[in-house]
């Protein structure tokens, strides 16, 4: 670099002590230098001076604005900068409605099970209340038995039902679950069918065929045969329906099956069914279904429990006296009517009167083979117990495993997690993505006025 | 040339105090980048940004080198949004004190010469000349080495002097 290229550094006193000596030697051999240096201080030192100082304006805005601009933190700027910070807004609303979104999508769909689950709820309330009423029926026949009160439960299962046609209808809607369950011997779960009646349908009384009333002093003999019936059977021992499920683990399906076929033998039962298989692990079962008369069930059960280790128990006994006393009783009264619809038909004169007396004819006897098919089912059940037995061998139980360390326990916990974490992101990503048309233009706009603003 | 002191770099940084030392400098250097109508926003953006930026000044140079640094990024992109051209130089119709320096020299003709100077010359020689910053302050705040600075300011001046003799016959 040459010295006259220097000269404005040497003056401005921007050079090295080493260049600046120079310099001055340059300068003390030539005038010309000299000079130039003189002039440039000159005109430099002009500069300065003459140039305009302008007097600055906006200070009082600027520290105005400053003060309202001073940083705070973000959610305190986002109320009070909305207009600036409208990108974050954005960006917030968006992420917490695609947040919020599924969340709300799943809240509906518990709640819709939920009702579901209400509904359910309800309806097995429901159904509960009317198998309660159920369970009250025969009891409430069993109390008007003992009680002395068989008169006001023969008015209503048998006078009402059987012989009143118009009663009937009154009696069924009247008394409701007694009605009906004297009617079908057996009692049927489900509240619809209790003293409910459907406008337009018939009744379960009304379904039942109507006969022509009998004279007074039949039925008068009616209830006395009923009463009687029911006298002669509480004079006998309860009729007692019991069933026993046993699981027993043995050592020998094969020597236990036929130990308990004997012992059913031998105490006046029988084996009414059984088979056996193999599990999985090729460990072999056996399936049986035992018949034992009641009186020799504890007996038999006692015994049974004895081929090896009882792993579960239970018995369950169902007492059928009222029942059966009440069947039996019915069957009586309907052979009666049946006697009398004999003995009208003898006496019919008109073709129409004794094809209508055989209909009723038909129905009777039709409902007398029904009862005593059930009367007799019941007895059955009643005198020989039934005993499901499950036999099965003894498996090896396999080892326990350890229980994880607090570090495996952590360790798995904190993939899950960051599993979880992981797709959370890679969902809203895609939301993100996917929904960029939508949120990109604004957050550009936004941007864009922000910019302008300030710019 | 104006007197600028040079001030230590305030630990407790307060942009309002800040603002209340420097707006006057700030506010002349955009005035004489971009004009007056635009000084004012320019300035005032100036702060702003300072404002936002504040917690990463280090210290490392000088705050008003600082604060003339974010002044010229944002006359240019004020100048070139609003496609502004850098005024005129405006000098003082007297002389101060009526020395013998100032009366040599026709304000006129001192004026065209700096007025015909390029962008860049221009821009160094009010770095140096009028707001008073060393080479190496005027090539912070405008981002080039100070070898540049010292090239522009000798360039300028040879042109300056052309000028003035051009319309004179020299200084002498």
């Amino acid at each position: 670099m040459t010295v006259m290229e220097d000269l404005k550094a040497y003056v401005d006193g921007e050079l090295s002590p080493a260049r600046r000596s120079e310099i001055e030697t340059a300068m003390e051999q030539d005038e010309a230098l000299r000079q130039e240096v003189e002039e440039i201080r000159v005109l430099s030192r002009l500069i300065g001076d003459c140039v305009v100082e302008l007097e600055p304006v906006g200070l009082s805005e600027t520290l105005a604005l400053l003060e309202r601009r001073k940083p705070r933190p973000l959610f305190i700027r986002l109320f009070t900068e909305p207009r600036r910070l409208a990108w974050v807004w954005a960006m917030s609303l968006f992420l917490l409605v695609a947040i919020l979104m599924p969340l709300v999508r799943r809240s509906d769909l518990d709640q819709s099970v939920a009702f579901n689950t209400g509904e359910t709820a309800s309806s097995d309330k429901a159904a509960a209340s009317g198998q309660a009423e159920i369970e009250k029926a025969p009891a409430r026949v069993q109390s008007g038995l003992s009680g002395g009160k068989s008169k006001a439960v023969s008015r209503s299962g048998v006078d009402e039902d059987v012989n009143s046609p118009d009663r009937q209808t009154k009696g069924s809607r009247g008394t409701g679950s007694s009605g009906y369950t004297m009617n079908n011997g057996t009692p049927s779960k489900g509240g619809a069918g209790f003293g409910i009646e459907i406008d337009g349908l018939p009744s379960q009384a009304e379904m039942q065929p109507t006969a022509p009333k009998p004279a007074g002093p039949a039925e008068h003999k009616q209830r006395e045969v009923a009463q009687r019936a029911t006298r002669q059977l509480l004079g006998q021992p309860p009729l007692l329906i019991r069933d026993g499920d046993l699981t027993v683990q043995v050592a020998s399906v094969k020597k236990a099956a036929p130990e308990a076929t004997t012992l059913a033998k031998s105490l006046g039962g029988y084996v009414e069914s059984s088979s056996s298989s193999s599990d999985e692990n090729d460990v072999p079962q056996a399936q049986m279904t035992l018949r034992i008369p009641e009186p020799k069930f504890d007996q038999a059960m006692t015994g049974l429990s004895k081929l090896g280790l009882v792993k579960s128990e239970s018995v369950t006994g169902q007492d059928v006296t009222a029942q059966v006393a009440d069947t039996e009783a019915r069957v009586k009264v309907l052979k009666t009517s049946e006697q009398s619809y004999i003995a009208m038909l003898a006496k019919a004169r008109k073709v129409d009167d004794a094809l209508s007396i055989r209909d009723r004819l038909d129905d009777v006897r039709q409902q007398i083979e029904s009862m005593e098919a059930q009367a007799k089912t019941l007895r059955d059940q009643a005198t020989y117990s039934t005993i499901t037995l499950a036999l099965a061998e003894k498996v090896e139980a396999p080892k326990p495993q350890p229980a994880p360390g607090w570090f495996d326990t952590a360790w798995s916990g904190a993939v899950e997690r960051a599993s979880g974490l992981g797709k959370w992101l890679a969902e809203v990503g895609m939301n993100l993505v996917l929904l960029a048309p939508a949120w990109v233009p604004i957050v550009g706009l936004a941007w864009w006025l922000g910019r302008r603003r300030r710019g | 040339m104006q007197a600028v002191q040079e001030e230590s770099v305030p630990r407790g940084l307060d942009i309002a105090e800040i603002a209340k030392q420097h707006y006057a400098l700030v506010y002349r250097f955009c005035a004489r980048r971009i004009g007056v109508d635009a000084a004012q926003d320019a300035a005032q953006e100036t702060f702003l940004t300072a404002q936002r930026v504040l917690g990463k000044f280090r210290g490392d140079s000088a705050l008003r080198t600082w604060l003339l640094g974010i002044a010229h990024n944002e006359c240019r992109r004020v100048s070139r949004n609003r496609k502004l051209e850098m005024p005129g130089i405006d000098l003082k119709d007297a002389p101060t004190d009526g020395s013998f320096d100032q009366m040599i020299v026709d304000r006129h003709a001192l004026s065209e010469a700096l007025n015909k100077l390029s962008p860049e010359h221009r821009e160094v020689v009010l770095l140096h000349e009028v707001e008073g910053l060393s080479y190496d302050e005027a090539a912070a705040v405008i981002g080039v080495p100070a070898g540049t600075v010292k090239s522009r300011l000798h360039h300028a001046f040879v042109n300056l002097r052309k000028s003035l003799q051009e319309y004179s016959g020299g200084v002498r």
